[in-house]
């Protein structure tokens, strides 16, 4: 009875040692790649675009210029006018 | 009667053990510890050639909490063969693993242990012990049962 005893004592014992290895043995090597193994909620970065490739929206330093095309008063109808508006003037040839 | 039962629990077991180590082998990553163990003791190519031949896609509880699970229920049927399915004396060995599974993830949570929480894993341990100690029990009203006829 006592050997029986013993023997399913030292048996428990191995068995749970066994299991404790286990579990270390499926345990990370790397501590930092563990993030990004576990399910995806657990993502810790969402992927989005990298901010060297967004350009900053430049202000507006000048207010638009409407200009009305007057040669042309004649031809329109007094609802229809022609509206030329030149904003941020970036390109020196329109101008 | 008891020995035979006692066999096919212990082949029980060994089978559950197989299925969440080979869950681990196919379709975890290659940065484990068993995998660097695997390269010492030689074995790296036979683990990566199991790997190459894993071609389903399964849910990621199925990868991350499952095994858990398994093996819980595992240890818990191998505790219940070696003391004769007796879970009045065996019921404090049967809980140690999952008992250290069940407070080491709430210890991630906590952000005590290195890992991350997880409700599936949880909910793995919680379910493998279940079904374990049910099996332990269930076993031993039937050995009982078959012991009373005779």
């Amino acid at each position: 009875m006592k050997t029986k005893f013993k023997f399913r004592s030292i048996a428990s014992v191995g068995c749970v040692l066994f299991f404790l290895l286990l579990a270390v043995a499926t345990g990370s090597d790397d501590k930092d790649s563990k993030a990004p193994t576990k399910t995806e909620k657990k993502a810790t970065k969402p992927v989005s675009e990298p901010d060297i490739e967004k350009e900053p929206e430049e202000p507006q330093y000048e207010e638009p210029i409407e200009i009305y095309n007057s040669s042309e008063d004649e031809n329109a109808s007094d609802d229809e006018e022609e509206v030329i508006t030149i904003t941020n003037a970036s390109d020196d040839d329109e101008l | 009667m008891r020995r035979v039962v006692t066999t096919l629990s212990y082949l029980l077991a060994g089978v559950i053990i197989v299925i969440g180590g080979l869950i681990y082998i196919c379709y975890r990553p290659l940065n484990l510890l068993m995998f660097a163990w695997s390269k010492k003791l030689e074995c790296y190519e036979w683990l990566i050639f199991i790997r190459e031949m894993a071609s389903l896609s399964i849910p990621n509880w199925v990868i991350y909490a499952l095994p858990d699970g398994l093996w819980t229920c595992s240890y818990i049927i191998f505790v219940g063969a070696i003391w004769n399915f007796d879970l009045y004396t065996c019921w404090t060995i049967a809980m140690i693993i999952p008992t250290i599974g069940i407070i080491s993830e709430l210890l991630q949570g906590i952000h005590m242990v290195s890992g991350y929480f997880d409700w599936y894993d949880l909910l793995a341990y919680f379910l493998g012990g279940t079904v374990g100690l049910s099996y332990i029990y269930i076993i031993n009203k039937y050995i009982k049962r078959n012991e009373n006829k005779i």
